[in-house]
């Protein structure tokens, strides 16, 4: 009884599977104008994407060490061949919604030859080129559903660009504060 | 009376001491009466001895007084020239013979004539009533006696006219020239002797002292006649019984005696000792005090001994009461509750007493006396009560027994029937029995085939059952093996993980590189999609492998149940071929058996007429039991009326 069950299911995402890569097919083979590509991540439910160009490298997030006296959101930092680079946690910065039994095991780097951050992630999904006819206004999502910091774009099918320009000029990551003091 | 004294412990004690009190009181009392009383007596009358000694003395004196004056008066020449000159001068006489009578001693004096045979001459008496009464008087008498003996001579009292009462005279002859020529009579002054004899000295008020001669009349006045001027010389008498006993002796006795006046009297008396003085006077002294002023003091003394004993009485009683009294009450208490507990009331009370002798000890011991006889007459009951239902019991018991015994006299008539029929019966099990025993062996060889038979098919079991363990053994390897192969196929994934990232990161680099990247984005694009391939590849192995390992799983567990199964079959092969082996042994033990049976069968013919000999004792043994259970039920009834009195006896003590 309960195999029948576990086989209907899965007849029927296997039916939606083949469903969607049908739909996918046309779209990538179609010759559209190409806007950038990105670096595709998960955290928690939604999509995220960073473009390449912003990207230093993807890491195992497995050496952490914690940092005393810092705020909650700063994971803590690694080092990435010889570099310290510190490793933020989205979930708490931007308070998302978390079901908390996933762990992060990889670690987002992004930067250029000034600035350099990590952002903890639950899954990479991998490369994948935004077209222009994808990206849909800011406008058209209510405030509350995305980080309303360093949203970029969202595209149709819900991948939500983080712009890196945002990341690097936000001054409230930047933390310097003396032992004591109120941490935000 | 006696009955109210014996019934109470009280009044008895009370005249217990009085008794004692009393009785030694009453003894020394009359003891000391009676010492008293003897004493007074030998004093007294050793004082009347000594009384009556010195009284005759004083007697015996005055008489000799008068002899001797008589003596010297006729001794004179005066008296005889008197009588011889014939004509003498009276008056001239009287003055020379006035001195012999001079001292007044004597009352007077007559002087007789022999020759003239008349008194010529007196003095102190009128001498015509002399001369007149003379002529054949005592006196003339007395006279003649005198002048013939030719000396002295008394004359007892007589009644003599001329002094108008009684008188005694002392006759002295008057000599004259050798010859006797008259009498000198002198007249005794007896007032004097009566004196003597009145004098009370020493005697009392009762005491009493008189002369009396041997005729019995008093020769001296009785003082209570005297009293009442009454004359009693001569004319009282006393008893004859006194007089002998007067006379009895000169030295005289004392002793009680009825006197004149016809009282109790102590009296001594004795005959006079004249004989120095004369020989004429036959006379005996009597001195006497009466019994009632002897027994005066004593009297005193008994009543103040009297009273004495009602006061020591009095208080012995007093006494007697409180000591009665402190023993009694407890006693009064005790008998009272004692009475009840008679009565067969257990409930009395006893207050204890602090009283360290055996009263105490009593009255404890009673209390500990009723605690145990409650206690004991409360188990009697209740053991009675249990006794009555027992009994009860016991003759609802016989009753049963009565109906039992004759219910088995009837089933032995019944058994003694029965066993004639089972005595054909056992022919006929005979015969039956010998049949049995040939198929019996005919069984017996069957069965050993079946043996046989099932001795194979448990060795095929055991080969069924080594080969399931060693299926057993290949599947569980197998499935370790699968076990392995998943950790492979988690391998392979976490390697198309990392190629994954490095493709990922290879795409960054190539981005970086810009167009010059170009060709290696292709590079990084085709390994990313291999790690996509084997992983995909990996989800399908591993859903594979997880159907094997659930087949294994099966596998395993119908092995398991089929190795049990060839188990179970082994056992029961086993148990089969023991049960053909056990109905092959039994078969032929009931071969055996049967023959016994039929060998038996015989034996109960004779057995069963054995039985019925013993059936017969057996009936007359039970008609013997059943007139034994009547007498038992008769028993039994006489029990039961005797638990019930036994009851009503016990019923009569209260304990509550």
């Amino acid at each position: 009884m309960k195999n029948e069950n576990d086989q209907k299911l899965e007849r029927k995402q296997e039916i939606l599977r083949a469903r969607a890569a049908a739909l996918a097919a046309p779209a990538a083979g179609k010759d559209r104008e190409a806007e950038f590509d990105v670096i595709v991540f998960r955290i928690c439910n939604e999509h995220y994407g960073i473009e390449c160009g912003f990207m230093r490298e993807v890491c195992e997030a497995h050496s952490l060490t914690m940092i005393p006296c810092t705020p909650p959101w700063l994971t803590g930092i690694i080092n990435l061949r010889g570099r310290i680079v510190a490793v933020l946690d989205l979930i708490k910065l931007f308070n998302l919604p978390d079901n908390g039994t996933e762990t992060c095991k990889l670690a987002v780097v992004v930067g250029d030859h000034e600035f350099e951050c990590g952002i903890l992630v639950h899954e990479l999904i991998g490369q994948r080129t935004v077209f222009k006819d994808e990206i849909q206004e800011t406008d058209h999502r209510s405030a509350q559903e995305a980080p309303p910091r360093w949203l970029k774009n969202i595209t149709s099918d819900r991948l939500i660009i983080l712009d890196y320009e945002k990341i690097r000029s936000d001054k409230s990551i930047i933390i310097n504060a003396e032992p004591g003091e109120e941490l935000m | 009376m006696f009955k109210f004294i014996t019934g109470s412990i009280n009044r008895k004690l009370v005249l217990l001491v009085m008794g004692v009190t009393l009785i030694p009181l009453a003894m020394t009392t009359f003891l000391g009466i009676w010492m008293a009383q003897n004493a007074l007596e030998k004093q007294l009358a050793a004082g009347l001895d000594g009384l009556r000694i010195n009284k005759a003395k004083a007697i015996t004196d005055h008489l000799q007084q008068a002899v001797n004056d008589a003596s010297v008066a006729a001794g004179q020449i005066r008296v005889a020239k008197l009588l011889t000159e014939l004509n003498f001068d009276q008056t001239q006489t009287d003055a020379s013979l006035k001195g012999i009578s001079s001292s007044g001693e004597h009352s007077g004096f007559i002087i007789y004539s022999e020759e003239k045979n008349a008194p010529v001459y007196t003095l102190g008496i009128n001498k015509d009533d002399v001369v007149k009464t003379f002529p054949k008087s005592k006196l003339e008498e007395f006279c003649m006696k005198v002048v013939k003996e030719g000396k002295t001579k008394f004359l007892d009292y007589i009644e003599y006219a001329p002094v108008n009462g009684p008188a005694m005279f002392v006759g002295a002859p008057i000599f004259s020239n050798g010859k006797t020529v008259g009498v000198f009579l002198l007249l005794v002054n007896i007032a004097q002797i009566d004196e003597i004899m009145l004098d009370s000295t020493g005697l009392g008020k009762t005491g009493e002292s008189v002369i009396i001669g041997d005729d019995g009349f008093m020769r001296t006045s009785c003082k209570k006649r005297k009293l009442e001027n009454l004359p009693s010389i001569m004319k009282i008498k006393v008893s004859d019984a006194m007089r002998e006993d007067a006379f009895k002796s000169e030295t005289g006795h004392t002793d009680f005696m009825l006197n004149s006046h016809d009282a109790e009297a102590l009296v001594s008396k004795s005959k006079m000792d004249l004989k120095k003085v004369t020989s004429d006077l036959n006379w005996a002294i009597i001195v006497e005090v009466e019994n009632h002023e002897i027994e005066a003091p004593v009297y005193a003394i008994i009543k103040n001994i009297i009273i004495a004993s009602l006061v020591l009485g009095l208080i012995a009683c007093l006494l007697g009461f409180l000591v009665a009294r402190s023993v009694s009450k407890p006693l009064i208490s005790l008998t009272s509750k004692v009475v009840k507990l008679a009565n067969g009331d257990l409930t009395v009370e006893i207050e204890n007493v602090k009283r360290d002798d055996e009263i105490g000890v009593l009255i404890e011991s009673f209390n500990r006396m009723l605690f145990s006889l409650r206690e004991q007459t409360t188990k009697i009951q209740e053991g009675t009560s249990e006794l009555a239902t027992a009994i009860v019991e016991i003759s609802a018991a016989v009753s049963e027994l009565a109906a039992n015994s004759t219910e088995t006299a009837t089933a032995i008539t019944e058994i003694s029937t029965t066993m004639e029929e089972v005595k054909q019966t056992t022919h006929v099990a005979a015969d039956k029995a010998a049949h049995v025993s040939e198929t019996a062996n005919r069984v017996s060889s069957i069965s050993e085939d079946g043996n046989k038979a099932t001795r194979d098919a448990i060795n095929g079991m055991s080969n069924i059952k080594e080969e399931m363990m060693a299926l057993a053994e290949n599947i569980v390897k197998l499935s370790g093996q699968t076990q392995s192969i998943g950790e492979i196929i988690l391998t392979v994934n976490d390697l198309a993980e990392q190629s994954n990232l490095l493709a990922v990161n290879a795409a960054i680099e190539a981005a970086k590189a810009g167009e010059f990247g170009k060709g290696f984005t292709v590079v990084a694009q085709e390994i990313k999609s291999l790690a996509e391939q084997s992983k995909a590849s990996t989800r399908q192995v591993s859903g594979i492998l997880n159907e094997i390992q659930q087949a294994t799983s099966s596998a395993v567990m119908a092995t398991e149940r089929g190795s049990k199964a060839v188990e179970a079959g082994v056992h029961l092969s086993e148990s089969a071929g023991e049960a053909i082996s056990t109905l092959a042994e039994s078969i032929s033990e009931s071969a055996d058996a049967t023959a016994q049976i039929s060998a038996s069968g015989k034996q109960q013919i004779i057995g069963i007429d054995q039985l019925a000999v013993a059936l017969d004792s057996i009936r007359t043994a039970t008609d013997q039991s059943l007139k034994g259970v009547q007498q038992l039920e008769y028993a039994s009834v006489s029990m039961k009326e005797l638990a019930a009195k036994l009851k009503s006896l016990t019923e009569q003590f209260k304990t509550n």
